[in-house]
């Protein structure tokens, strides 16, 4: 039974879509300590470390849980840093972030379960329930109290409305894709600072210039009139989120011949356990095992390949890049 | 090991003080634990709950009067309650004028989580039941015009309340000003999300909630509007008065048990939808509800409907005729 589910952003209400974007600033690290951040080798590794063991620890969670497990992290870290990381310390944050979002979220998860992973640790450190709760308090304190889930994913049907594409075939599809660009960009420190709609944006821009380049240019008038978005900044996000594309295309190609890289590795086991799943309404499908990679890894050999079929099929975009 | 933590606490505190002073969680250093900490002197326990008490206080600042929620979490296995951060960071960012002001949070002794509201004079429960209800209609249709307006902004903000009821709708005496609270077991609500929990006060539980349907949304809120409007009619719980074994039973006892033409879906929803095979036939709102005006009684009809699908909004429910009389603004 599917109710008819009242969703403002939908309705298009001028009151109602402006308040998310109003609000969503405070859901947003800091673009300014980003930049102090990233002076800080050391706190950007402990980050990628601290975002690797929340999606070990939350793999069996709703890939959602984890993005705003590691919003609350980003979120926290721009406010506190991290001044003398701990392997314990870092697992303490990390089960800390979790644990709110189970939490916030309403997810039935049992606090066993929670004790468990606390107890993963190979070093055998048990934490108290003390512990945990004064953690809880600093970063709800750090936060101040902000913790409703404003992420990416609470635009991208208000877009998919604005491409003219809601409950069509082709929404969902570009809705599946644009999940998994966010998911895995999510990683990616260079995105700090961008606020959660303009990640949505620039995120299905990229999926439908991947997916339906004749198309793309309808979808970017239609995203760009909107008076929610500033046209230069999702061009400078877009441009990110397609570096990272590209650079997550080369590491699943490099993948096959070394898998020394964690973070793509923890990932990849993340979503191909997710993949056969329908979470949240999201179907994130692994790009290098799906039909789409296949295509992508022709469509580079193709360029210079000699199959006259495949080089046929792709002679536009190659002149297009030609032209550039 | 034993150094490790107890430095690494050491200096978790020294932060956890530091922290105290932001905006949220306003303090002085030196102060003595405990109400002084939240810059409020007690006067005395307004109420007290499973889940710790609230005091009535005064701000040490404005001299105004303030409640202070204070909840336990000494015996808690899972840190800070879930109720507590949900309440906290919905109220953050709901600012109306008939929901209740949140306006600190603060821990204190790292035993208790403590929350300092507006004060208000009673609750909508103490209302009905010691005031002997009121029986004035034009206080009935202001109540109800504050109340949908609380919660159709609570809707587009993508917020549900769930567990509306009398006691959770407190009022401000002298300006018979009507306040939402209690805000513990709200969520956000999203496309296809599935929700988990069975909540809410049984009367005022809407019956896609108990069916245990897992996919609901805003109606639960509307139903549970409908009973507190009934409630303040005839002065005590709608579901209480019909006296059943069980919720549902006296939901389809009142409004006929459901089929699948007046509620599409309901068989798949209610596999043992036989246990009422008895088939009620309706008894019929206006049994019950007497002394309200046709227009009330349509609405009313609208909130208690049993296909949420086409149960009223809180929006479409404020531009209802009921609501259209000039005279009682």
């Amino acid at each position: 039974m599917e109710f008819d589910l009242e969703n403002p952003l939908e309705n298009l209400h001028s009151d109602d879509v402006s308040y998310l974007f109003l609000i969503e600033s405070d859901h947003t690290p800091s673009q300014n300590h980003s930049q102090t951040l990233k002076a800080r080798d050391l706190d950007i590794s402990v980050r990628r470390e601290l975002i690797s063991l929340i999606s070990q620890l939350s793999c069996a969670l709703d890939p959602v849980l984890s993005y705003l497990a590691i919003n609350y992290l980003d979120r926290f870290l721009t406010n506190q840093g991290i001044l003398q990381p701990k392997p314990w310390a870092l697992r303490l944050v990390a089960v800390s972030c979790i644990s709110l979002t189970v939490k916030m979220m309403g997810t039935e998860y049992p606090a066993t379960d929670i004790q468990a992973l606390l107890n993963q640790s190979d070093g055998g450190i048990i934490f108290e329930t003390q512990t945990i709760q004064r953690m809880e308090a600093l970063i709800l304190g750090a936060l101040q109290w902000r913790m409703r889930s404003i992420t990416p994913f609470s635009f991208v049907a208000f877009f998919i409305a604005l491409m003219g594409l809601k409950e069509s075939p082709m929404g969902q599809v570009l809705k599946n894709r644009a999940s998994e660009i966010i998911f895995k960009s999510q990683r990616e420190i260079r995105l700090w600072g961008f606020k959660p709609s303009i990640i949505a944006a620039s995120a299905l821009l990229c999926a439908s210039h991947e997916l339906f380049p004749f198309q793309y240019p309808f979808f970017l008038k239609a995203i760009s009139d909107s008076s929610y978005v500033n046209k230069e900044i999702v061009e400078q996000c877009y441009k990110v989120i397609q570096d990272i594309a590209i650079e997550e295309e080369y590491s699943s190609a490099l993948n096959g011949v070394s898998r020394s890289d964690t973070p793509i590795n923890v990932l990849d086991h993340h979503f191909l356990s997710s993949e056969s799943e329908k979470t949240n309404g999201i179907t994130v499908a692994n790009a290098t095992d799906s039909p789409l990679g296949d295509l992508k890894r022709r469509k580079i050999t193709g360029c210079g390949g000699n199959n006259p079929t495949i080089l046929n099929s792709w002679i536009q975009p190659c002149e297009r890049e030609c032209e550039k | 090991m034993w150094n490790e933590e107890s430095d690494w606490i050491g200096s978790f505190d020294a932060l956890l003080a530091r922290l105290a002073e932001c905006s949220m969680c306003s303090r002085r250093s030196g102060e003595r634990p405990g109400a002084a900490q939240m810059d409020v002197k007690i006067l005395d326990v307004a109420a007290e709950g499973g889940y710790g008490r609230v005091f009535r206080c005064l701000d040490v600042h404005t001299g105004a009067l303030v409640a202070m929620k204070q909840i336990t979490m000494v015996r808690l296995s899972q840190g800070i309650p879930a109720q507590i951060i949900r309440e906290v960071s919905l109220l953050r960012e709901l600012h109306h004028a008939n929901i209740v002001k949140l306006l600190r949070v603060g821990f204190t002794e790292n035993r208790y989580v403590n929350l300092v509201f507006e004060h208000l004079d009673y609750d909508l429960h103490q209302f009905i039941v010691n005031r002997g209800y009121p029986k004035d209609a034009t206080t009935v249709k202001s109540f109800m015009f504050q109340i949908l307006s609380a919660v159709a902004y609570c809707h587009s903000r993508k917020v549900l309340h769930r567990d509306l009821k009398p006691s959770n709708v407190l009022i401000n005496h002298s300006k018979r000003l009507i306040k939402l609270a209690d805000f513990g077991l709200a969520r956000e609500f999203a496309d296809d999300f599935l929700y988990t929990e069975k909540l809410g006060t049984s009367w005022y539980r809407a019956p896609e909630i108990l069916c245990h349907s897992r996919q609901y949304s805003t109606q639960v809120d509307l139903w549970s509007v409908g009973c507190i409007f009934a409630e303040m009619v005839i002065g005590q719980p709608l579901f209480q008065v019909i006296n059943c074994r069980d919720e549902l039973e006296g939901i389809f006892k009142l409004l006929g048990t459901p089929t699948e033409e007046t509620w599409p879906g309901i068989t798949k929803l209610m596999p043992n939808l036989h246990i009422y095979c008895s088939k009620f036939d309706p008894l019929g709102l206006e049994t019950f509800v007497t002394d309200l005006e046709p227009s009330g009684l349509n609405l009313l009809s609208m909130m208690l409907c049993l296909d949420p699908s086409k149960r009223i909004s809180a929006e479409a429910s404020l531009k209802h005729a009921y609501f259209t009389d000039v005279n009682w603004i």
